[in-house]
């Protein structure tokens, strides 16, 4: 997502439409394995306290991550149809800024439900 | 007729037309031409479009009022109640359910919105702007706010009124106690509504932040923009916790999750956290913009400017810091570690210097000014005297002792009157009354507003005076009656009779109101010879504010400014501003343009597209709406509809609406070196992150604050937890004090 971004602003429409496929590429393949991996959890919400705390927030992390999907869907149809200028692309950054916050959430998120004692 | 932009425009280089005009338009002159392109779209249809932050302002405070009247109509059916001792015209059933629907209208559906549609309504013009940066956004928040206060409202013709208090403590809301939908109407109608805070919040912070009149540097900026600038702010901290908790307490009643069940590792007291990290701050995002109002009315009527506007909002904005540290002075009683509770006592008594910073600044402004007693001067002094007797028992119950004395009793209902009241409705009141002539044209009368100030003035400290003894007697909120041997009939009568008169009071306001809006006395552009931009156009003000948009050299516009200067300390050389800014005025006629400033000197940064009307803003927030509501009866074939229509709303809202970036812009950009941007209005969102505050990134990362606070908090301990997962375990051992409690 940055490099389609950098490359938007330096005016190289086509890496960034390779950009933004790879992004959702990317962002599909993670909402799989997140999917997957609810599937086989040993345990459901209603168990405890803990166990419906993951299960609220894996969702809403789910959830964040459909919606940069459909976001980066709707920027890319618009990069194919050649909308997008090197002075004008502000969806395109805001898309990537939505990326970058679901980034930092999943390692805050993650980080505390797996790593924190 | 000929148009200004075809006039000579002295140093002015001429701007062209951009546009091939056709005959009709050549006929209309310039500012036509502008009221043209920034009214709103007439007929039905075009009432669901509009979007002007006129509009859209009189709206939410139009609906805030209704609410208004609605929560106080239940609180006089419950002072009738308490009339006499024990009174057999209401069952204990229904009084519950008016203290809980009296309580909620009056904290989420009135104090909120109201000072929200002040917002909108006054920054643009207070600004020296054209319009809100996310006009649609308001009118989302707008249908979202009115649709969820009317859903909660239904619950009265479905039978099933919330019944547990504005707090709707768990237990007594979870699953086991609060079986029916009541509980289910409190959250997803009030959760909505929320939603329509956050929204509108959003956008203020933007107004205030990036649409300035270039010049109106931070410290030349109104003392309203910067309450309002604190107020959205908190707004954006304090109801995300709400709307956490309510949506783990709606996942708790609905899908057997276990966050407040106490046998399976969750905490009840961890829902009186979370709702009071929202509910202290919310009083303070009520008073807050209500003494902005009085920081503007105190120095106009006391023909003076305001005494220590530096020391002003520094105290508001560390009564915002302040405010969320506050909470646990709601839950003295609960058997909190005697360490946090002295921590949180000690930031009670604190709150009140920056209080008392301001409250000292006012008196100083008024007695060394020439007061001139009109009806807005008079709801000032109202709000003085009240709000001075309400902070007092504020320090007195931020001591614990007092506290546990006091808790639950009508000493404390005195008490949050005393300041909600007193803080918050007479400044409203007065601000009415100050701002209406700017928007109607037309002054209010002023002998049935002193009418009102003084019915509602003493009709208030009668019906809550007599309070605080009727607490200290023993008289307990929250039940429906009391013994004759109490000893508190007489007070009680008192209180009843204090109410009546206030609600005369608030009659005769509408009457005036209406009155005054066809007979009023015609206000003229200044009629209370005021400091701030507002006044320095018609009333009421054309659709695009101002067409050539003021440069402010000093924090008194219309007091100080005299003349262009060449140079200014902030914006330096002003002469090409000075040109930018006139041809600004004749030009673009066919699109919305607005200027955006710097978050810190107002600097000129770039012309942007202001959004047009749209339908779908107003989809949006009734298919949000569709949702909750459909939650509520359990249709979810209803709340998957809903999602559907959202979804396609929000996308026909910010579907590509582009006017060509032609020679004409580019035009514009060289001669004034400015950026001009007519394809859409998310380019100042851009700019705004450079600053570091954004608008849609705030409420992502208060989401991702409350988020991981409340994992952190709730993962004290996880590892054992985490061996436990799969079967049913006793409350998880707890380290951290703040999770624990």
């Amino acid at each position: 997502m940055w490099g389609a971004v950098s490359d938007v602003r330096r005016g190289n429409l086509r890496r960034l439409r390779l950009g933004l496929l790879l992004t959702f590429l990317l962002g599909a393949a993670a909402l799989g394995i997140m999917i997957w991996a609810f599937i086989e959890l040993p345990f459901d919400w209603r168990v405890n306290a803990y166990a419906s705390l993951f299960y609220t927030l894996g969702g809403y992390m789910l959830l964040l991550l459909v919606i940069a999907l459909g976001m980066n869907l709707f920027v890319q149809v618009w990069a194919w149809r050649g909308h997008y200028t090197e002075l004008d692309h502000t969806a395109v950054q805001n898309s990537a800024w939505f990326v970058y916050a679901i980034v930092a959430f999943w390692i805050i998120t993650f980080g505390i439900l797996y790593l924190t004692p | 007729m000929t148009t200004a932009a075809e006039e000579p425009t002295g140093a002015v280089p001429p701007v062209p037309q951009h546009f091939p005009a056709d005959r009709e338009r050549e006929e209309l002159t310039t500012a036509e031409k502008m009221e043209q392109v920034w009214a709103d779209p007439p007929g039905v249809v075009g009432w669901f479009k509009a979007l002007q932050n006129d509009s859209i302002g009189v709206r939410l405070m139009m609906t805030a009022f209704l609410f208004f009247i609605l929560g106080g109509i239940n609180a006089l059916l419950m002072r009738v109640q308490l009339a006499n001792a024990e009174s057999t015209f209401m069952s204990p059933q229904r009084y519950n359910e008016l203290f809980t629907m009296h309580g909620s209208t009056m904290m989420f559906l009135f104090a909120v919105p109201m000072m929200e549609g002040f917002a909108i309504l006054l920054l643009p013009l207070i600004l020296g702007n054209r319009e809100m940066p996310f006009p649609r956004l308001g009118v989302f928040s707008w249908f979202t706010m009115i649709l969820g206060g009317l859903l909660f409202y239904s619950s009265f013709i479905a039978g099933t009124v919330p019944d547990t208090g504005w707090f709707a403590y768990v237990p007594l809301s979870g699953p086991i106690y609060s079986p029916g939908i009541e509980l289910d109407y409190w959250l997803l109608a009030l959760g909505v509504a929320e939603v329509a805070a956050i929204a509108a919040g959003v956008e203020i912070i933007l107004a205030i932040l990036r649409m300035r009149a270039p010049g109106m540097s931070l410290g030349r900026m109104p003392v309203y923009a910067w309450a309002m600038l604190v107020m959205a702010f908190s707004i954006l901290f304090a109801f995300t916790p709400l709307v956490v908790g309510s949506l783990l307490l709606e996942l708790d009643r609905r899908l057997g999750t276990q966050y407040f069940n106490p046998e399976a590792a969750g905490s009840p007291i961890m829902w009186q956290h979370l709702f009071w990290i929202f509910g202290h701050p919310e009083v303070y995002l009520q008073f807050v913009p209500a003494a902005g109002i009085v920081s503007m009315v105190v120095p106009i009527f006391s023909r003076r400017s305001l005494s220590g506007y530096t020391l002003v909002v520094i105290a508001l904005v560390a009564t915002g810091f302040l405010s969320f540290g506050l909470w646990v002075h709601h839950m003295f009683t609960v058997g909190l570690p005697q360490i946090s509770m002295t921590f949180f006592a000690a930031a009670g008594m604190i709150i009140g210097i920056p209080a008392g910073i301001q409250t000292i600044a006012w008196i100083t402004t008024i007695f060394t000014g020439r007061p001139v007693f009109k009806t807005p001067f008079l709801f000032i002094i109202g709000f003085l005297v009240t709000f001075v007797l309400g902070g007092i028992t504020g320090i007195m119950v931020s001591s614990v002792p007092f506290d546990w004395q006091v808790h639950d009793s009508y000493f404390v209902v005195a008490h949050f009157h005393y300041v909600l009241i007193g803080g918050v409705t007479f400044p409203v009141f007065a601000g009415i009354y100050y701002w209406t002539p700017k928007f109607t044209g037309r002054l209010l009368d002023e002998r049935l507003g002193k009418l009102h100030f003084w019915l509602f003035f003493i009709g208030f400290n009668l019906a809550f005076f007599p309070m605080h003894i009727s607490g200290f007697l023993g008289m307990a909120r929250r039940v429906y009656t009391y013994q004759e041997e109490l000893g508190v009939e007489t007070l009680n009568l008192l209180s009843t009779v204090g109410a009546f008169i206030m609600a005369a009071g608030v009659a005769v306001f509408i009457a005036n109101f209406l009155y005054s809006r066809r007979n009023g006395q015609p206000a003229g552009n200044n009629p209370w010879n005021a400091d701030t931009l507002e006044w320095a156009t018609t009333s009421p003000a054309p659709n695009y504010g101002f067409a050539h948009l003021p440069i402010v050299r000093s924090r008194h516009p219309l007091w100080e400014q005299t003349g262009i200067e060449e140079e200014d300390e902030v914006l330096g050389d002003t002469t090409n501003t000075e040109r930018m800014l006139q041809a600004l005025s004749e030009w673009p006629l066919r699109w919305r343009a607005a200027l955006v400033t710097g978050a810190i000197n107002g600097e000129p940064v770039e012309i942007f597209r202001v959004s047009g009307p749209s339908i779908w803003p107003a989809v949006a927030g009734i298919a949000l709406v569709a949702i909750f509501g459909a939650e509520v009866f359990s249709l979810h074939w209803l709340a998957y509809l809903g999602i559907a229509v959202v979804i396609i709303s929000f996308i026909g809202w910010h579907w590509p609406d582009r006017i060509p970036f032609t020679e004409k812009e580019r035009e514009f950009e060289e001669q004034f070196n400015i950026r001009v941007h007519p394809t859409a209005a998310l380019r100042s969102a851009v700019g705004a992150w450079r600053w570091r505050s954004c608008s849609w990134r705030l409420p992502l990362a208060a989401s991702c604050l409350a988020t991981s606070t409340f994992a952190w908090r709730t993962r004290s301990g996880r590892r054992r937890a985490f061996r436990r997962w799969t079967f049913s375990s006793p409350a998880l051992p707890q380290r951290c004090w703040f999770w624990r409690y």
